[in-house]
């Protein structure tokens, strides 16, 4: 007699929401994926002639992909630190005050700004012909509108990372709040008081690891958001290096179409990146929003 | 409980649907049928075209007058969607490539880069034009409409309208523009930051014409000369990286479109801004959005002239109602209201010694723009664009050679 038999799924209707999640988000994705990379062989494609690696050979050497990669990760990086910084600052200063009336409501304002009116905005206030610049000029700070410093289209991403910096800092700190607030950190701080602990010991040892840790996989995530925005650096960044999603509609949409496969190219080494990372960054943790774990 | 393998043909089940969906299109010759049967079984038909709908002048003559007259007389229903060149070429490579032959589009408004790349993927259905009544009108003894970007049109895309680059300026701030490339480079060394070009077509076709400046007229002309090219482009890239430190941010980025451009130039950012249509500065002085004191000018070395067409997709349903919207927008009434700077101020592609008297009297008397030189003045400076492959090493060395320096 067969006590126990090894199941798949626990239940039919799991089983078939598993299939449906697979067949309507699983599989489109691969499809995707495949395309492009048979595209990219030159497998398929009208202009393509046949299988070949030329594609490949010529993405990969051209160094502005790999500029593209590095700024692609320096702006995600730099982004998601002043936002840590910022929301952690709100959370532990302004906390009482953000929980109610009209600075609780301002928090929100923020979040339902679509990416491309943040660029707008962030253009109309910040460019040398903005209004910041014109403040300036008109009271003596600067001779002309030129000497206003490079905040938009400058070297270092400066407009876009305060754009997204912009609409993410309000969501962290709305996050941090909640979360401070589930996992009772006051209660943990008082115990920590007890024990001897200064205020800043408070917040170093034990709500800044908790909110962090709690809010891990959200940052995660957030980053990888921000990597793959395309609106924001098309608008407030440069034409060189470029974010790798402006990056990949320039390549698909030049007036040569040969460098279609690149396009796709550039596409999946994105995709492959970001994939090793998550794998690498989850591989001791589980998915779980728990702290035991 | 099923197998795994079962599990497969469940994930595939999706895509085989997909695959059952391909419609057959019915294949008419129309060479067989006459004008009149074309119109007859176009009425009531509609018509999807697609276009670049950034002019709110363009789009007013094409919703308010186009429209309701096609309807009246023909009665077809022209729908228009918004698409600029690339959104063409990337929906019908999608479509040609998963083989769908009942294409979303009928109608294209397109010019010698799209024409080229839709040439290469056979994308264009065709030779239509010489069908179409009103061709009779078309000036085809033209190389500014026989040629788009040095090939032949050979039918395959009917001539819409004409336009020439011009550089725009504001003479309150700038009473002597320069005339000339050596005179171009000496007053950005004055003015610093005051100048730049957008990395789009219309820079490009500026550079274009700095290149047949420094190679002579007619030198380029023909299929791509890749020693030439060589030759010509390094003095052009010589010459702007002289002026680059005193470009626009020290030439180290370069605005990224032709409106960005506009807006800088209208801030006070720049002194100069270009467009690739003569017209532009009277239309956009109309709108409000230039000050009045801006107008357009050409430098002696001359600018690139071309003409933009409508094209009709091969995978295109309404092929026949195509070609009927074409021959109303190529009629003298409709390149007349075109032609008018308070409509749109396209150049026409009619050619005046062919169209009845009446319409030669009318377009001869047609009511002239004020802030543009003469469109005779203009054709003095008028230059061919060049075969496509000419654009193409621009865009790419203009990356390499100078943004990425």
């Amino acid at each position: 007699m067969r006590i126990s038999e090894k199941k798949l799924f626990n239940s039919k209707p799991e089983a078939a929401g598993i299939l449906l999640f697979l067949v309507l988000a699983v599989l489109p994705l691969l499809l995707g994926i495949a395309y492009a990379l048979l595209y990219s062989l030159g497998a398929i494609g009208l202009i393509n002639e046949g299988l070949t690696l030329a594609h490949w050979q010529r993405a990969l050497n051209d160094m502005e992909f790999w500029y593209s990669l590095g700024y692609t990760f320096y702006i995600a990086l730099t982004t998601i630190s002043l936002t840590i910084i910022s929301a952690l600052s709100l959370t532990f200063f302004l906390r009482k005050p953000l929980q109610r009336g009209v600075p609780g409501f301002s928090l929100y304002v923020p979040l339902a700004l679509p990416a491309i009116v943040v660029a707008f905005l962030v253009f109309q206030l910040a460019s040398q012909s903005g209004f910041l610049a014109r403040i300036a000029y008109q009271l003596g700070w600067i001779a002309e509108a030129s000497a206003f410093p490079e905040w938009v289209n400058d070297p270092y991403g400066t407009g876009i990372i305060a754009a997204h910096t912009f609409m993410a800092m309000p969501f962290f700190t709305l996050y941090f709040i909640n979360i401070y607030d589930q996992e009772r950190i006051t209660e943990f701080s008082h115990v920590a008081r007890t024990l001897g602990a200064s205020r800043l010991q408070q917040i170093i040892r034990v709500e800044i690891p908790i909110l962090l840790k709690r809010a891990f996989p959200t940052l995660t995530l957030y980053t990888i958001f921000v990597m793959g925005s395309y609106e924001i650096p098309l608008i407030l960044g440069r034409q060189s290096p470029q974010m790798m999603s402006v990056l990949i509609i320039r390549k698909l949409r030049k007036f040569s179409l040969s460098t279609i496969p690149e396009a796709y190219i550039t596409g999946l080494v994105f995709i492959c990146v970001v994939i090793l990372l998550l794998i690498l960054i989850f591989k001791k943790r589980t998915f779980s929003y728990d702290l035991d774990h | 409980m099923p197998h795994k393998p079962l599990y497969f043909i469940y994930l595939l089940m999706p895509l085989l649907v997909l695959a059952g969906c391909g419609s057959k299109q019915k294949t008419e010759n129309l060479n067989e049928l006459s004008w009149e049967e074309i119109t007859d079984r176009t009425e009531g038909t509609t018509v999807s075209m697609m276009m670049w709908k950034g002019d709110p002048n363009i789009n007013d003559y094409m919703q308010n007058y186009v429209v309701p007259k096609l309807k009246k007389r023909y009665n077809i229903n022209l729908e228009i969607a918004s698409g600029q060149s690339n959104t063409i070429v990337s929906i019908l490579m999608s479509e040609l490539e998963a083989g769908k032959t009942d294409g979303e589009l009928d109608l294209v408004w397109i010019n010698g880069e799209t024409f080229y790349q839709l040439r290469q993927i056979d994308g264009l259905y065709g030779p239509f034009v010489d069908r179409l009544p009103n061709s009779s009108y078309i000036d085809f003894s033209n190389p500014f409409i026989k040629y788009d970007f040095q090939q032949p049109i050979n039918g395959y895309e009917a001539p819409w309208g004409n336009v020439q680059f011009t550089l725009i300026y504001d003479t309150n701030r700038t009473a002597h523009p320069p005339k000339t490339r050596q005179e171009l480079a000496r007053y950005v060394e004055q003015h610093p930051g005051s100048f730049t070009i957008a990395n789009d077509f219309s820079g490009m076709t500026f550079l274009k014409s700095l290149l047949i400046g420094m190679a002579g007229p007619g030198t380029l002309d023909g299929s791509f000369d890749e020693a030439a090219y060589q030759k010509y482009s390094t003095q052009l890239w010589d010459y702007f990286n002289r002026i680059k430190p005193d470009l626009w941010k020290n030439g180290e980025t370069f605005p990224s479109n032709v409106s960005a451009l506009h807006q800088l130039f209208v801030n006070g950012e720049l002194h100069f801004t270009m467009s690739n249509n003569d017209a532009e500065v009277d239309n956009k002085i109309l709108e409000g959005f230039f000050p009045e004191t801006a107008r357009a000018y050409v430098l002696k070395d001359g600018t690139i002239q071309n003409s933009h067409y409508l094209g009709i997709p091969t995978n295109a349903t309404g092929k026949a109602a195509a070609m009927v919207v074409s021959n109303f927008l190529i009629s003298p009434e409709a390149q007349y209201q075109k032609a008018r700077p308070d409509v749109w101020g396209d150049g026409t592609v009619l050619a005046k010694s062919k169209l009845p008297e009446q319409w030669t009297k009318k377009f001869r008397e047609i009511p002239q723009r004020k802030y543009a030189p003469s469109r005779d003045s203009l054709n003095k400076h008028a230059l061919q664009e060049l075969a496509p492959e000419y654009m193409i090493r621009l865009y790419e060395d203009f990356r390499e050679k100078i943004i990425q320096q």
